[in-house]
């Protein structure tokens, strides 16, 4: 299936802004992350516009973006 | 700081903290060793200092009964990184209730200045009193214990901060410093004026890279007691790193929370500017007065496009491996690096960017160089001026301050350099009071006459709950876009358990971007590595609570009444449909949220002011 994937900030860096990318059925926010060698603690994960877990299962068409979890100051 | 048990909870007074009491009417200082109460006394900074407060009545900032009270944490001056925060705390000339008291305030700061005040072998002074004429401290490591001197301070008057600290430098060549710009210098007109802490890259690279402790207006106070600068003079006395405090400061850098402020090229997110580019995936990033536009114009302001115009460069405070500071220099003709421009940090890069309505970085820079050379509260003084640009938006024919527009650099630049002189008290005494005199509240952005920083009250309606500044005293101002939690029992359960912890940084002398929670069992371990005191992360916890809830239970005393708990009211009036996060900030809500979560505070706030 195919999912849109949106990365941000720092994430971006050696890999994308966004990309269309190709995930085997059943597969979770944690496979997509996993796959792009993301460390998962403080990551800011939402699918189609709202936050989700980690093992959120996603579906054709979606859309999840991935955001580095920061803090003020 | 004398330890003479290892236990800090069953008995407390058997640690000493060496106190240092200047009556700068008379020019005389006394000192002490007291022994602590409780585990708060231990910890030190704003813990203890409250407890001071709290046995004073004061009902102007500005008289002579109001102490300033410079202090510092237990880990200040240790070998555990980050541990050089120094604390200023007062009843502050900005934040009042509207039955027109003072409310205590503490402000804190990095910079080497709190290390050496440690060395000299004080761990706290309280000034007393003003001088009739201008006078600067010294304090130094003598043969016999601390030494104190006050010294005339007039050729250091109408000087910038960082031109007060480097002619303060050349005489004390192995000192720090905390000085006041021309803003507390004229602590009449402007009562957001910053205390500016000297750092061992300014002293050595004679570049404006002072630290701030800015909020509250600190820096008024100390123009107000004729207070310019306080020099620290000492050796260094930085103890020898044991294997386990090496440990200790390993976990500080490899732990995920302080490698959110990592640089990138350490695999780090670039220290708080990259909150931009989370925030504007919201529409969340504050414009034009915290009124996000639902535009890209913000992206002039990511760094990628920053990095065009200047050499972005990532530095770090004395000692510390988190490197947060993303200082930019001018590149020179050849391609080199030429002359600072300014450190970006996310509040001032977007309180003297979007949300004036300018998006041009060389601008940006030029505004908050200024800020800092003048010493004004970054977060004050940019919150107060996007409401002059948005009121004279909505009142082009009876504008305020000339009629200066959002997007106008030069006239704003003008307005920032009469601000800090002096010469603009409607801008200097902050937007609470401004707003009050206009008769237009809603947009005016403060709670409890702090002034926001640039996170947008919708999304954090736990604003109301914090005691010192918006996000360094309520740790909930990214809960929303991290969590995406919007329901009642989700808030109540952040600020009445999470979000207050956020203060116990401001007691221990550590840096909030360590990234640990209190309770996480880094903090315990670093206070016995340090020390020798065995305090549990449960004790911990506890402690900063109740030095919280002492903070709360002081602002109902000076005053402060219920409705006073709130937000702006455009947050309710009128929501902003280009934020993508979730409105939930309703009326209904806040008030349900405020109901159950003083229900939950006000039992344990009982007993913890002096009668």
């Amino acid at each position: 299936m195919q999912i849109t994937v949106k990365l941000y900030g720092s994430l971006c860096i050696g890999r994308f802004h966004s990309a269309v990318r190709e995930y085997p059925d059943s597969s979770t926010i944690q496979t997509i992350v996993t796959d792009l060698g993301i460390p998962s603690e403080y990551l800011i994960r939402l699918k189609n516009g709202y936050h989700v877990p980690l093992e959120e299962v996603v579906q054709n068409g979606d859309t999840v973006s991935l955001l580095p979890m920061l803090d003020g100051g | 700081m004398r330890i003479l048990s290892q236990n800090p909870v069953t008995d407390p007074s058997t640690v000493l903290y060496r106190r240092c009491v200047v009556d700068l009417e008379t020019g005389t200082a006394t000192q002490e060793d007291v022994p602590c109460k409780n585990l708060e006394d231990v910890l030190g900074g704003f813990g203890r200092s409250y407890q001071i407060l709290a046995e004073r009545k004061i009902s102007e900032a500005y008289c002579p009964e109001n102490p300033l009270i410079l202090n510092i944490g237990i880990l200040t001056g240790s070998t555990v990184m980050t541990g050089l925060r120094s604390y200023f705390s007062s009843y502050s000339p900005l934040k009042q209730s509207r039955k027109g008291l003072p409310s205590a305030m503490w402000s804190a700061g990095s910079g080497n200045f709190g290390n050496k005040l440690k060395w000299t072998g004080l761990d706290e002074v309280i000034f007393e009193n003003r001088s009739a004429t201008p006078v600067y401290a010294v304090f130094s490591d003598g043969e016999n214990g601390p030494q104190v001197e006050i010294k005339p301070a007039v050729h250091l008057l109408g000087l910038t901060g960082h031109e007060k600290i480097m002619a303060l430098h050349k005489e004390y060549a192995d000192a720090h410093f905390a000085v006041i710009g021309p803003a507390g210098e004229n602590f009449n007109s402007v009562y957001m004026g910053a205390i500016i802490l000297s750092t061992d890259n300014q002293l050595k690279s004679g570049e404006g890279k002072s630290r701030f402790a800015g909020r509250g207006g600190m820096g008024s106070m100390m123009g107000y007691k004729n207070l310019i600068a306080i020099v620290a003079q000492s050796s260094d006395k930085m103890g020898k790193i044991t294997p386990d405090m090496r440990d200790v400061n390993r976990d500080v850098i490899k732990n995920g929370g302080s490698a959110r402020f990592q640089p990138v090229s350490q695999g780090g997110h670039g220290g708080t500017w990259a909150n931009i580019d989370v925030l504007q995936a919201f529409h969340a990033v504050p414009e034009n007065n915290f009124r996000p536009k639902g535009d890209e114009d913000v992206a002039g302001l990511f760094r990628p496009n920053v990095e065009k115009d200047f050499d972005v460069h990532s530095e770090a405070c004395f000692r510390c491996g988190i490197r947060c500071h993303n200082n930019l220099y001018h590149r020179n003709a050849d391609g080199s690096r030429g002359a600072l421009a300014a450190k970006f940090d996310f509040e001032p890069l977007i309180l003297f960017g979007s949300n004036i309505g300018i998006n041009d970085s060389r601008q940006v820079t030029e505004l908050i160089h200024l800020c800092d050379y003048l010493g004004m509260d970054a977060i004050s003084l940019g919150s107060t001026i996007s409401y002059v640009l948005d009121y004279n938006a909505r009142h082009p024919d009876q504008p305020l301050c000339d009629g200066v527009a959002f997007g106008q650099f030069d006239q704003i630049r003008e307005l920032i350099v009469r601000t800090g002189r002096g010469k603009l008290s409607e801008v200097g005494r902050g937007v609470k009071r401004l707003s009050e005199q206009t008769g237009e509240t809603s947009y005016a952005m403060h709670v409890k006459g702090l002034e926001l920083p640039a996170y947008l009250p919708e999304t954090n309606p736990a604003y109301a709950f914090a005691i010192a500044g918006g996000h360094m005293s309520m740790g909930t101002h990214m809960y929303l876009a991290k969590e995406g939690k919007t329901g009642l029992d989700d808030w109540v359960e952040v600020i009445t358990r999470q979000g207050l912890l956020q203060v116990g940084y401001d007691m221990i002398g550590l840096c909030k971007f360590v990234g640990v929670g209190m309770g996480h069992e880094l903090i315990s371990r670093a206070i016995g590595e340090a020390t020798g005191l065995k305090v549990s992360s449960e004790e911990i916890v506890t402690a900063v609570r109740r030095a919280y809830l002492r903070g709360l239970a002081l602002e109902l005393r000076q005053g402060y009444e219920d409705d006073e708990y709130t937000l702006p009211g455009q947050v309710f009036e009128n929501p902003n449909p280009n934020v993508t996060l979730p409105a939930f900030v309703t009326r209904e809500f806040f008030a349900r949220m405020k109901q159950r979560v003083w229900a939950i505070f006000k039992p344990e706030m009982e007993g913890l002011l002096p009668e």
